[in-house]
């Protein structure tokens, strides 16, 4: 399994209502991955539960209406979108609030504002722990073991 | 399997940093789930690595007296032993810059001081899944290809015994010691290697795979000899019209007992396609005079056709125990003659270029006095 190719193929969703921050971060995902974009914690979830979901999300918590926490436990709250990969953007740096969206099934945090190393080296660690988990679990399940 | 828990042994954390107050609030934090260890520069850090079990993670402060984190990690990454331990950087420093390089020389992840809890164990718990799923697919990789060539020897093995098991059938109804089939399987190697560029030949020759299966098939050329009865075997003199017919069928029978081998088997096998093909036509002539089919030109299989040079060549020069073996010279004389006739003209031509090679794999496997004796006996 070669990760150039993996990655290539792998859909990002980025989730942020500032027009700017979404055209910051896909520029810096964009020679690497598929980007989708979202506005809105409810256009976030209408992709998450399309055909076409996403392998990991890249999620603003402060937005009007919907914001990150509850787009996040809507997600990890069904088995469909369970498994995908949530990682906070956040401006805020308080520890309870991390623990809040650790609790929540986050996989990580990225702070505002965005770093480019560090975003691309997380993105690819939680795609790849991704990738080979599910390859794994379809191992696992060719064998009867999991 | 998402969780720490399910290690056989808490995965081992090793945490670098010159304050010993960072190195006792992070073994704090890591110590109910973790084997923590601590290193106070990098070169003990480094000591700790290369001694004991090597760590599952490293947490490495930068900035440090001695050796800082940078030099540290550009240790860990160029020593194969030590390369594939993730590092997770601790820094004050949050330029970009700093970043790239600390990514540049390997690390994984960095984490910002002063340290939250929820963000150190949540990125620790992470590089130590993927580098647990990533030893493991690595492992079971490791291991598939070891089976996968375990089993290629075998079969390889099975086929270099099969083959020997039949041919010793043959050879021991037969005059022949074994190195008429030694013998043989080298001239037909060495003619095969000679005629592999060769324009009439190179589509059917040119590919070692092919040479090896002739090679290793050729002993079975007179497998069919099993069948023929002691009285017309091993017969002295000359065979009656009707000896010579049963003697004939010796290339039939030969065929089908291979055929007979495959069918119980239940597939067809490539290095069997070859030992049938030669056990059937290697009796064969140029000009359509041989037997079983009559078979002339290049409709007799290249296999039958190189055999026929290797095995008249070795019937003429070897001795029997009431027959000295005709000198080698004399032995090229008459393929030479039989040029066309017997044999296809451009295998001829290439055998008369080898003619030496011939001469020093019969001298190679040479029937001794031993030899005769214990095979008369």
């Amino acid at each position: 399994m070669s990760d150039a190719n993996n990655e290539q193929q792998q859909t990002i969703l980025v989730v942020d209502d500032t027009p700017d921050n979404l055209t910051m971060i896909t520029s810096l995902l964009r020679n690497l991955y598929r980007v989708k974009i979202a506005v809105s914690g409810k256009k976030a979830l209408q992709i998450a539960f399309s055909d076409e979901p996403p392998d990991l999300i890249l999620l603003d918590i402060m937005m009007p209406e919907m914001d990150g926490y509850e787009v996040c436990r809507q997600l990890k709250n069904d088995s469909e979108t369970r498994d995908i990969p949530v990682i906070f953007l956040t401006a805020k740096t308080e520890v309870e609030d991390e623990v809040k969206g650790f609790e929540l099934g986050a996989a990580d945090y990225i702070t505002k504002p965005v770093s480019p190393p560090i975003l691309l080296a997380r993105v690819r660690t939680h795609l790849r722990l991704k990738t080979m988990t599910d390859y794994l679990k379809s191992k696992m399940d060719e064998a009867g073991l999991w | 399997m998402a969780d720490a828990s399910t290690y056989i042994e808490k995965p081992t954390v090793l945490v670098v940093d010159d304050t010993p107050d960072n190195l006792s609030l992070m073994s704090g934090l890591l110590k109910d789930k973790y084997k923590v260890k601590i290193a106070n520069n990098g070169e003990r850090a480094l000591k700790v690595v290369m001694t004991g079990t090597p760590p599952d993670l490293i947490l490495l402060d930068i900035m440090m007296p001695v050796m800082d984190g940078y030099e540290t990690c550009r240790q860990l990454k160029e020593n194969p032993e030590t390369r594939d331990i993730p590092v997770i950087f601790l820094t004050a420093k949050a330029e970009v810059e700093d970043e790239m390089k600390g990514f540049e020389l390997g690390a994984v992840d960095y984490i910002t001081k002063p340290i939250s809890p929820p963000i150190v164990l949540a990125r620790v718990h992470t590089h130590l899944q993927l580098k647990r799923v990533r030893d493991y697919l690595k492992d079971q990789n490791e291991f598939l290809e070891n089976e996968v060539q375990k089993r290629t020897q075998e079969v390889v093995a099975v086929q270099e015994v099969t083959i020997l098991a039949m041919a010793s059938l043959a050879e021991t109804r037969d005059n022949d010691t074994g190195n008429h089939i030694r013998r043989t399987q080298f001239y037909i190697r060495t003619l095969a290697q000679k005629l592999r560029h060769h324009e009439r030949f190179r589509h059917l020759l040119n590919d070692d795979k092919t040479i090896d299966l002739l090679f290793k098939s050729a002993p079975l050329h007179d497998i069919g000899k099993v069948g023929i009865p002691d009285a017309i075997l091993l017969k002295p003199g000359r065979f009656t019209p009707e000896e010579f017919e049963i003697m004939k069928s010796h290339t039939t029978l030969g065929r089908d007992a291979i055929l007979a081998a495959e069918r119980r088997l239940g597939l067809e096998l490539p290095f069997l396609a070859y030992a049938k093909e030669i056990a059937y036509t290697h009796q064969e002539k140029w000009d359509g005079t041989g037997y079983p089919q009559g078979l002339s030109g290049d409709d007799i299989p290249i296999s039958g056709r190189l055999m026929a040079v290797a095995d008249v060549y070795d019937a003429l020069i070897c001795r029997r125990i009431y027959k000295e073996g005709m000198p080698h010279e004399k032995a090229v004389g008459i393929i030479l003659e039989s040029k066309g006739s017997h044999f296809d003209p451009d295998i001829v031509d290439a055998f008369m270029e080898i003619a030496e090679d011939f001469k020093e794999i019969a001298k190679r496997f040479e029937d001794t006095d031993h030899d005769l004796e214990k095979h008369a006996k």
